[in-house]
């Protein structure tokens, strides 16, 4: 899994390319986690680059939402392939996360 | 064409799914599986492997085997290791809350496995769990 971190205003976006599975998934929380405990409180997460996900990176997901929102922050997605999108319906969480089509619009929203 | 061998044993770590899934895009190459579809096997297949990685061998390491074969248009995956008895569709379906304080973090392995094949079996035979997960070629336009 390829991540990459970029700032804009206070929004850090994190950019995943590859496999969302079990085997990254303890990388992707990582840097997360250091993001968050550094004092970020936007979090774009870009999954432009993920065609595969599963239950592994949802757990990821949600555990950074709910340590978030203890800090009044929020995790926002946006760019998911169909595949990832069907994975988080069938999960039911697209109700639980605010997700964009696109990079820009996740921006604008925070 | 290179040979696929029918299953694989291998020590049950998270470090091994890399194999396992090779193992299982070799099959569903083999079978034709619609690259959706593909997915959908890749994806219980390793909910089911890494549940046994977290929670079949709590004392000790063990192993897993993984054979494969082929029924029709469909691909046939049967998973067996000597943990600790566990049946996964004695699960009832999860409950999802839709807000975010309420819903738990864990749980969703089982579910996603369940949902996005076209068959699973479960057999408990002698010390072994023998997990089956059945895919067709390619889903039906009702599911």
């Amino acid at each position: 899994m390829q991540i990459n971190q970029k700032k804009e205003g206070e929004v850090y976006t994190f950019f995943l390319n590859g496999r969302f599975d079990a085997h990254s998934a303890g990388e992707v929380e990582e840097k997360l986690d250091l993001a968050v405990s550094q004092g970020a409180q936007k979090l774009l997460v870009d999954l432009s680059g993920v065609e595969y996900i599963s239950s592994a990176g949802l757990r990821v997901l949600l555990a950074i939402a709910k340590k978030l929102k203890e800090k009044e922050g929020q995790i926002k997605l946006c760019c998911l392939q169909p595949y990832v999108k069907e994975v988080f319906d069938v999960a039911g969480l697209t109700q639980i996360f605010k997700i964009y089509g696109t990079h820009q619009e996740g921006i604008d929203s925070f | 064409m290179e040979k696929i061998p029918s299953s694989i044993t291998l020590k049950a770590s998270l470090e091994n799914l890399d194999k396992v899934n090779r193992f299982v895009h070799q099959w569903s190459k083999k079978v034709g599986l619609s690259s959706q579809s593909e997915k959908d096997i890749l994806l219980a297949v390793e909910e089911a492997y890494v549940n046994i990685t977290k929670y079949a061998y709590p004392e000790s390491t063990g192993r897993v085997t993984i054979y494969s074969r082929i029924d029709k248009d469909r691909l046939i995956i049967k998973i067996k290791d000597e943990g600790i008895p566990f049946n996964p569709l004695q699960f009832a379906k999860a409950e999802f809350n839709t807000s975010l304080k309420e819903r738990k973090v864990g749980g969703l392995g089982i579910f996603l496995m369940r949902n996005f094949v076209d068959g699973v079996e479960y057999e408990r035979k002698g010390k072994c769990n023998l997990l089956t997960l059945i895919k067709k070629k390619s889903r039906g336009i009702f599911n």
